[in-house]
């Protein structure tokens, strides 16, 4: 169009103002973008890490498939249903998958740590959950590493906080494989052909390879794990719940103890419901192997109630009572067919020998034990 | 002497290239992902919020003012003070309009010895006709209907409109030639249509320029009842006193040759049509046709035609169709089974109030199961999201929250994924159910063809698994032989020999195959069956590798000739539909390709009543 | 210079003419954008639509039992029609139930001047009353006129069927006994039913009920057949507050002993009339043949309907564990299923 007029002020103002206007929307419109569609973080946040982008972008959401994860930095906002009041098993959870190592020389980790509190560990560890759960369970946080060096070996390492130190033992001790070596790395701890189980404090960690002679990583991710366990929470390894008193593990005679059989069982101990913290330790005595046991109570007359109850579970059950000679001032004598059970009471302390196959190696088991009692200034 | 750049006209079509430009850009960017040309945080539904025609449809059928609407509100303030000015300046259904109609026209103005006739016809189909009423009618039944509830505007809704084109139509195919943003190429049910609609919609420019807009839109309609008590607008300027002018209106016609809204701005100018596309004031010679405060000295007439009487009938036409829609008893209980809709998306009565059909969840679905309905909703939920999973890349993602986050009228409300997975806050409702899958009993493939399968319940990603499985042990087809004689290694493997089996049409040795004598009650491997390892058919002998050598006590005491027979052993799908998410995973992975084995219906979808299907 | 024409304006244009023009107009324009604004401020919506639908559902569908008799045991009496007198003549209904109110004080301490009634009946099937699936008409006569000699202002007879409900009414013979004594009856139309929810309930939450039936009523009347149901175990009193239930209710027989738990206190009749002169003993609700059918010759008529419905199980024969809904009933309230307790009257229609 051949155009002859002039174009005024205020066209060319408001044609300027139009323009302005144009980039005033553009940069709003960029400005928007820096803020995430909530869609989008959602999709960015989605669990597990593919290592290959496929075209539609890694960052798309993936299809849902098994465990879901909680955000490891504790984006939950509120507990999950049947948890106590009083524990924030989310945040709880999520500080514990913090502590499994980014940086294990040697191992690199194939996913985020997945951490799961007492409401979802049967997601993953299905029926073994009850044990964890009788036991007294925090949370739990595993991640899957791979070897570099042990042909790309897959391990995974399971870090269960318990309650206490009792309960982590338990768990230790109740999953016990005979015949492992020792662990260099913890009191308790030991090394079976592809696995690495110890305790540090409340924690029970188990590394696990899926095959044998990965031993270096093994003990390599557990120090790293340990590392960062050994700053917080007890530095003193296998610290007792109550700080001076001995251990109830070390009460037990030494002469005859069979090696790794010492166990804590938490609950339910010998069948009788309500016997809780109970611990045994195997003997070969003369005719085969005997189990002494031993609970501390909160105080003697309770320990006395309880050696009543037990006892009277035991006649109930068809023991009967036996003439004493021979056995510990004050203890208590029932045997019946093939089964022989002793108790005795020593300040706190409710001890025993269960289930010994015949009289005289019961007799002096019970006498060895109520003499390490005395040792440690325990008697009557 | 050189045309001055900075002019209104230039101004105009730069609006018009950057809106349509912008609306092409956020299409594109509507993919989930935090990359520059993904979603990432970009307001894709900036242009669509625009629409006055949403929000009143919406505020008619709901009664609220859906915040991101907003926007709305200074589109209207400027059209009452200015006129037009989003038909001219910002609507990238017009610019497309007005590109197609112009260059269809200088295409013909090109021609040798063709521009004079060509410039006449142009001013012939710029003349204003009574048939540009079309549109008023066309906004009133659509404002009729949303006031009982029905929000059918974004059928014409020219934003809306391109966006679902744009999305359903161009953009996959851009997609699948470039392979850029999805792996494999988009589908989308009815493309066809929707394609010729818009195909349609651009192609009437041939006819009369931007046809849409004189004759069909509702929204150009609206602006066109809004711009009634503009202070500004176009006009002719006669006074004596006015200085810019050249000379007199000649009355050449010029600005009416170059008018896009034929609302004759040479004579009584039709305020109503206006589109502000401000061609006759950069084509006057005289320099006559303004923007100003004052009357055109030609006259002005606004809403010349739309007569009373059928505008009344418009508006009857819209209330009066909402009840009919319900008589085909689609709200209810005669629901097509398959109406399956996003997750997050309201009660269908609230939803169909709140849908403009716009296409957005349909782009974003990162596996592209939101397809737009043709006959599931019925006429009146047309071209609304459903969920097809045989469509598509996998199910309805678990862990995806994007439909509702990109939907402008939140018919799909917009989730947090607590609530869509039923966590936290929202576990006593428990997780968003879409629906609940349904064995085909009759074409799965274990409970039909004797064929192990299972996929479903591998991919059911609820935990613990709505799928769940009983397995049984059945004598296969033709899977009887007779036993001829036995070999049995030292440690393990035993061999048998047989004679007349059947050329297996299956792998025997797969795992799934297990031995026992014929005519005996043996169910379980604990009872004696002898998983089958290996098989070496030839037609004079067969020969079967079982995993262990078969135990006499529990019943194998073969003699040469006794029959054996072989069973599978088949895990059976069953849905427990209290905890069926109705997500489509195992729909979509099931092998029966066609009709699939296992289908995912509405029932007990969480956001209807009528669909509860447990207690 | 092109002609005016239809316009706004004339050609004229003069100074104060085009400014109080522009005036008017940018104030019109002003009008529209500050009705637009305003419109968005009065209705914003920030917060987006809620996951379901606003119902503002009832609390159940009312207390019509007598205010004097509440928290007391409920009265009851039994009437027995002489069943030598003729085997094959059916029993008066309309005799024996004026025999059953009378011994507990007569409609009348039930039923004032004035009050608007409402029966409910068991109108479920379009079968005859001879095949026994449905309340006897002569009951529901008698009952209508009953209660306007008492001095009812009103009568209607309402229930949501399962077959069609103008055909229920009709070959039930529910409809016709009903207006030849001056009832009208209330056909379950779509506008009367409203959300209700039953307070401390599981399943009746939200779920739409005729209520609409109930506007202006002051007093209900519970009219049931005793008949069997495979599915709960017997349909009586109880049972027939299914039919105050509309949508797809049928999924509720999932939990059928839950629902009418709760059903037993959705509505609280003033009155249980429960009708065993001819109980279907098998093959119920529906029944179908003359065989399913005895002949029990009794009537019942009590304030609380869960002692009648434990009355109703012995004439089906059936064990109070057999149907736990009754037990759930009376844990909800509703009455006591041990009918004994309340010290019925036991009447013979005599000689």
């Amino acid at each position: 169009m051949a155009l002859r007029r002039a174009i005024g002020r205020a066209e060319r103002l408001i044609s300027l103002g139009v323009l302005a206007l144009l980039c005033a929307v553009s940069v709003w419109m960029l400005a928007g973008r820096a803020r995430l569609n909530p869609a989008v973080e959602v999709a960015l946040r989605a669990p597990a890490l593919k290592a290959e982008g496929a075209a539609a972008g890694a960052s798309a959401a993936q299809a849902g498939g098994g465990a879901e994860a909680s955000a490891p930095d504790g984006a939950q906002s509120a507990t999950p249903p049947g948890i106590q009041p009083g524990i924030q098993p989310s945040t709880q959870a999520g500080t514990l998958a913090a502590l499994l190592p980014d940086d294990v020389p040697g191992l690199k980790p194939l996913a985020r740590a997945e951490s799961f509190t007492p409401a979802t560990l049967s997601d993953k560890i299905d029926g073994k959950a009850e044990l964890y759960l009788a036991a007294g369970f925090s949370g739990m946080a595993c991640r899957a590493y791979q070897a570099g060096q042990a042909g790309n070996a897959r391990i995974d390492v399971y870090l269960y906080r318990m309650k206490t130190t009792d309960a982590a033992f338990a768990v230790f001790s109740g999953q016990r494989r005979p015949g492992a070596a020792q662990s260099p790395l913890a009191k308790n701890g030991y090394l079976t052909e592809n696995a690495l189980f110890l305790t540090h404090g409340a924690d029970y960690v188990e590394v696990i390879a899926d095959r044998a002679g990965t031993r270096p990583a093994l003990e390599a991710l557990a120090k790293g794990v340990l590392a960062g366990l050994g700053a917080g929470v007890g530095d003193k390894k296998g610290e007792g719940g109550q700080s001076g008193e001995v251990q109830p593990g070390d009460l037990f005679p030494k002469a005859g103890l069979k090696a790794d059989s010492l166990r804590l069982t938490v609950a339910d101990a010998f069948g009788f419901q309500g016997f809780a913290n109970v611990y045994t330790a195997d003997y070969e005595t003369g005719a085969g192997s005997g189990t002494a046991f031993l609970s501390r109570r909160k105080d003697a007359a309770e320990a006395r109630k309880w050696a009543g109850s037990y006892q009277r579970f035991l006649t109930d059950n068809g023991y009967a009572l036996q003439p004493r000679q021979n056995a510990p001032a004050g203890a208590v004598v029932l045997a019946m067919e093939g089964s022989v059970e002793i108790l005795l009471v020593r300040g706190n302390v409710l001890a025993g020998v269960h289930d010994a196959p015949d009289m005289a190696g019961a007799l002096k088991l019970a006498n060895a034990l109520d003499a390490a009692l005395k040792a440690r200034g325990l008697d009557r | 002497m050189a045309a001055p750049l900075v002019r209104i006209v230039n101004a105009r079509r730069a609006s018009q290239v950057f809106f349509l430009l912008l609306t092409l850009w956020l299409c594109a960017v509507s993919t989930l992902g935090g990359e520059f040309w993904r979603l990432s945080g970009w307001p894709v539904n900036f242009v669509l919020s625009l629409s006055p025609l949403t929000a009143l449809g919406t505020l008619l059928s709901t009664h609220t003012w859906y915040a991101p609407l907003l926007w709305a509100v200074p589109v209207i303030v400027l059209t009452a003070f200015l006129g037009r000015v989003f038909c001219g300046f910002a609507c990238p259904l017009g610019a497309l309009n007005q590109a197609v109609g112009w260059l269809a026209r200088r295409a013909a103005a090109a021609i040798p010895g063709a521009k004079g006739q060509a410039l006449r016809e142009r001013l012939a189909d710029n003349r204003h006709s009574p048939w540009q009423a079309a549109k008023y009618y066309i906004l009133a039944f659509l404002l009729a209907a949303a006031c009982f509830g029905s929000l059918q505007s974004g059928l014409l809704d020219p934003l809306p409109l391109l966006f679902r084109s744009v999305n359903l139509t161009l953009a996959p195919v851009a997609d699948a030639g470039f392979q850029v943003l999805f792996s494999k190429p988009r589908h989308y049910a009815s493309a066809w249509l929707l394609f010729a609609v818009f195909a349609a919609v651009l192609g009437l420019n041939l006819l009369r320029p931007r046809f849409f807009c004189r004759y069909v839109c509702p929204l150009g309609a609206l602006f066109g009842a809004l711009n009634r008590f503009a202070p500004w607008r176009v006009g002719k300027r006669d006074d004596a006193q006015y200085d810019r002018a050249h000379g007199d209106c000649g009355n050449c016609t010029l600005c009416d040759t170059y008018c896009e809204g034929a609302c004759q701005p040479s004579g009584v100018i039709k305020t109503s049509e206006c589109l502000m596309c401000m061609n006759c004031l950069d084509a006057c010679p005289q320099n006559r046709v303004t923007f100003c405060g004052a009357a055109s000295a030609g006259g002005e007439e606004h809403l010349p035609e739309p007569s009373r009487r059928g505008f009344m009938f418009s508006l009857a036409a819209g209330a009066l169709s909402d009840p009919m829609w319900p008589l085909g008893g689609l709200a209810d209980t005669g629901k097509n089974p398959l109406l399956i809709r996003p997750p997050g998306s309201l009660d269908e009565a609230r939803f169909l109030s709140r849908c403009i059909r716009c296409g957005q969840c349909m782009r974003v679905c990162p596996t592209n199961v939101i397809q737009p309905a043709l006959g599931e909703a019925g006429l009146e939920g047309l071209w609304t999201p459903v969920l097809n999973f045989r469509l598509g890349t996998s199910g309805c993602q678990v862990q995806c929250v994007a439909c509702g986050h990109v939907c402008p009228t939140a018919a799909i409300r917009p989730l947090d994924l607590a609530e869509k997975l039923g966590r936290g806050p929202y576990a006593a409702r428990g997780p968003l159910r879409l629906g609940t899958a349904f064995v085909d009993r009759s074409r799965c493939l274990p409970w039909a063809f004797e064929r192990p399968c299972l996929v479903c319940q591998e991919l059911c990603p609820v935990s613990p698994k709505s799928i769940h499985t009983r397995t049984t042990y059945e004598p296969i087809r033709f899977g009887q032989a007779q036993f001829v004689l036995a070999q049995f290694a030292e440690k393990g493997a035993a061999r048998l020999s047989l004679s007349g089996l059947a050329k297996p049409t299956a792998n025997l040795g797969s795992g799934d195959y297990s031995l026992r004598p014929a005519g005996h009650a043996m169910a379980t491997p604990e009872e004696g069956l002898r998983r089958i390892n290996a098989c070496t058919w030839a037609e004079s002998g067969q020969t079967l590798t079982l995993d262990a050598p078969p135990d006499p006590r529990k019943g194998w005491k073969l003699q040469p000739g006794d029959t054996v027979e072989i069973l599978v052993r088949l895990q059976k799908p069953y849905v427990d539909a209290a905890r069926c998410i109705g997500c489509g995973v195992c729909e979509h992975e099931c092998p029966i390709a066609g009709q699939r084995g296992i289908r995912v219906s509405y029932e007990n979808e969480s956001r209807s009543g009528p669909g509860r299907m447990l207690v | 210079m092109s002609t005016p024409g239809h316009s706004d304006h004339t050609a004229r244009t003069g100074p104060e003419l085009t400014r109080r023009d522009f005036m008017k107009r940018a104030a019109g324009a002003a009008a529209i954008a500050l009705a637009g604004g305003g419109l968005a401020t009065a209705l914003l919506d920030t917060h987006g639509p809620k996951a379901q639908a606003e119902t503002a559902a009832a609390k159940g569908l009312g207390d019509f039992s007598i205010e004097a008799l509440r928290g007391k045991p409920g009265r009851m009496a039994i009437v027995r029609a002489d069943v030598r007198a003729d085997m094959n003549k059916e029993p008066d209904r309309a005799a024996m139930l004026l025999r059953a109110l009378t011994a507990l004080g007569g409609l009348e301490s039930f039923i004032k001047p004035g009050d608007r009634v409402l029966l409910k009946v068991n109108a479920a099937f379009a079968t005859s009353p001879t095949l026994g699936a449905t309340t006897h008409p002569d009951l529901v006569g008698a009952m209508a006129a009953l209660c306007l000699k008492a001095g009812a202002a009103q009568v209607s007879v309402t229930d949501n069927p399962i077959h069609s409900p103008e055909s229920c009414f009709a070959l039930t013979g529910i409809g016709d006994a009903a207006r030849k004594a001056g009832a009208r009856i209330i056909l379950p139309r779509e506008d009367l039913f409203k959300p209700v929810s039953v307070p401390e309930g599981r399943l009746i939450r939200d779920w739409p009920a005729l209520s609409g039936a109930l506007t202006g009523v002051t007093k209900l009347v519970n009219l049931a057949p005793v008949k069997d149901h495979h599915r709960a175990g017997a349909s009586m009193c109880l049972k027939n507050m299914y039919g105050f239930l509309g949508g797809r209710r049928n999924v509720f027989h999932q939990d059928i002993n839950g629902i009418i738990a709760e059903l037993s206190v959705l509505a609280r009749p003033t009155l249980c009339v429960l009708d065993g002169v001819t109980v279907m003993m098998s093959n119920g609700p529906t029944g179908g043949s003359l065989s399913d059918l005895k002949a029990a010759h009794v009537l019942a008529v009590s304030t609380d309907p869960v002692a009648a419905d434990a009355f109703g199980l012995e004439l089906l024969g059936r064990a109070l564990s057999e149907t736990p809904y009754l037990a759930l009933a009376e844990g909800a309230g509703a009455g006591s299923a041990d009918y004994k307790s309340l010290d019925p009257q036991f009447l013979d229609m005599g000689a």
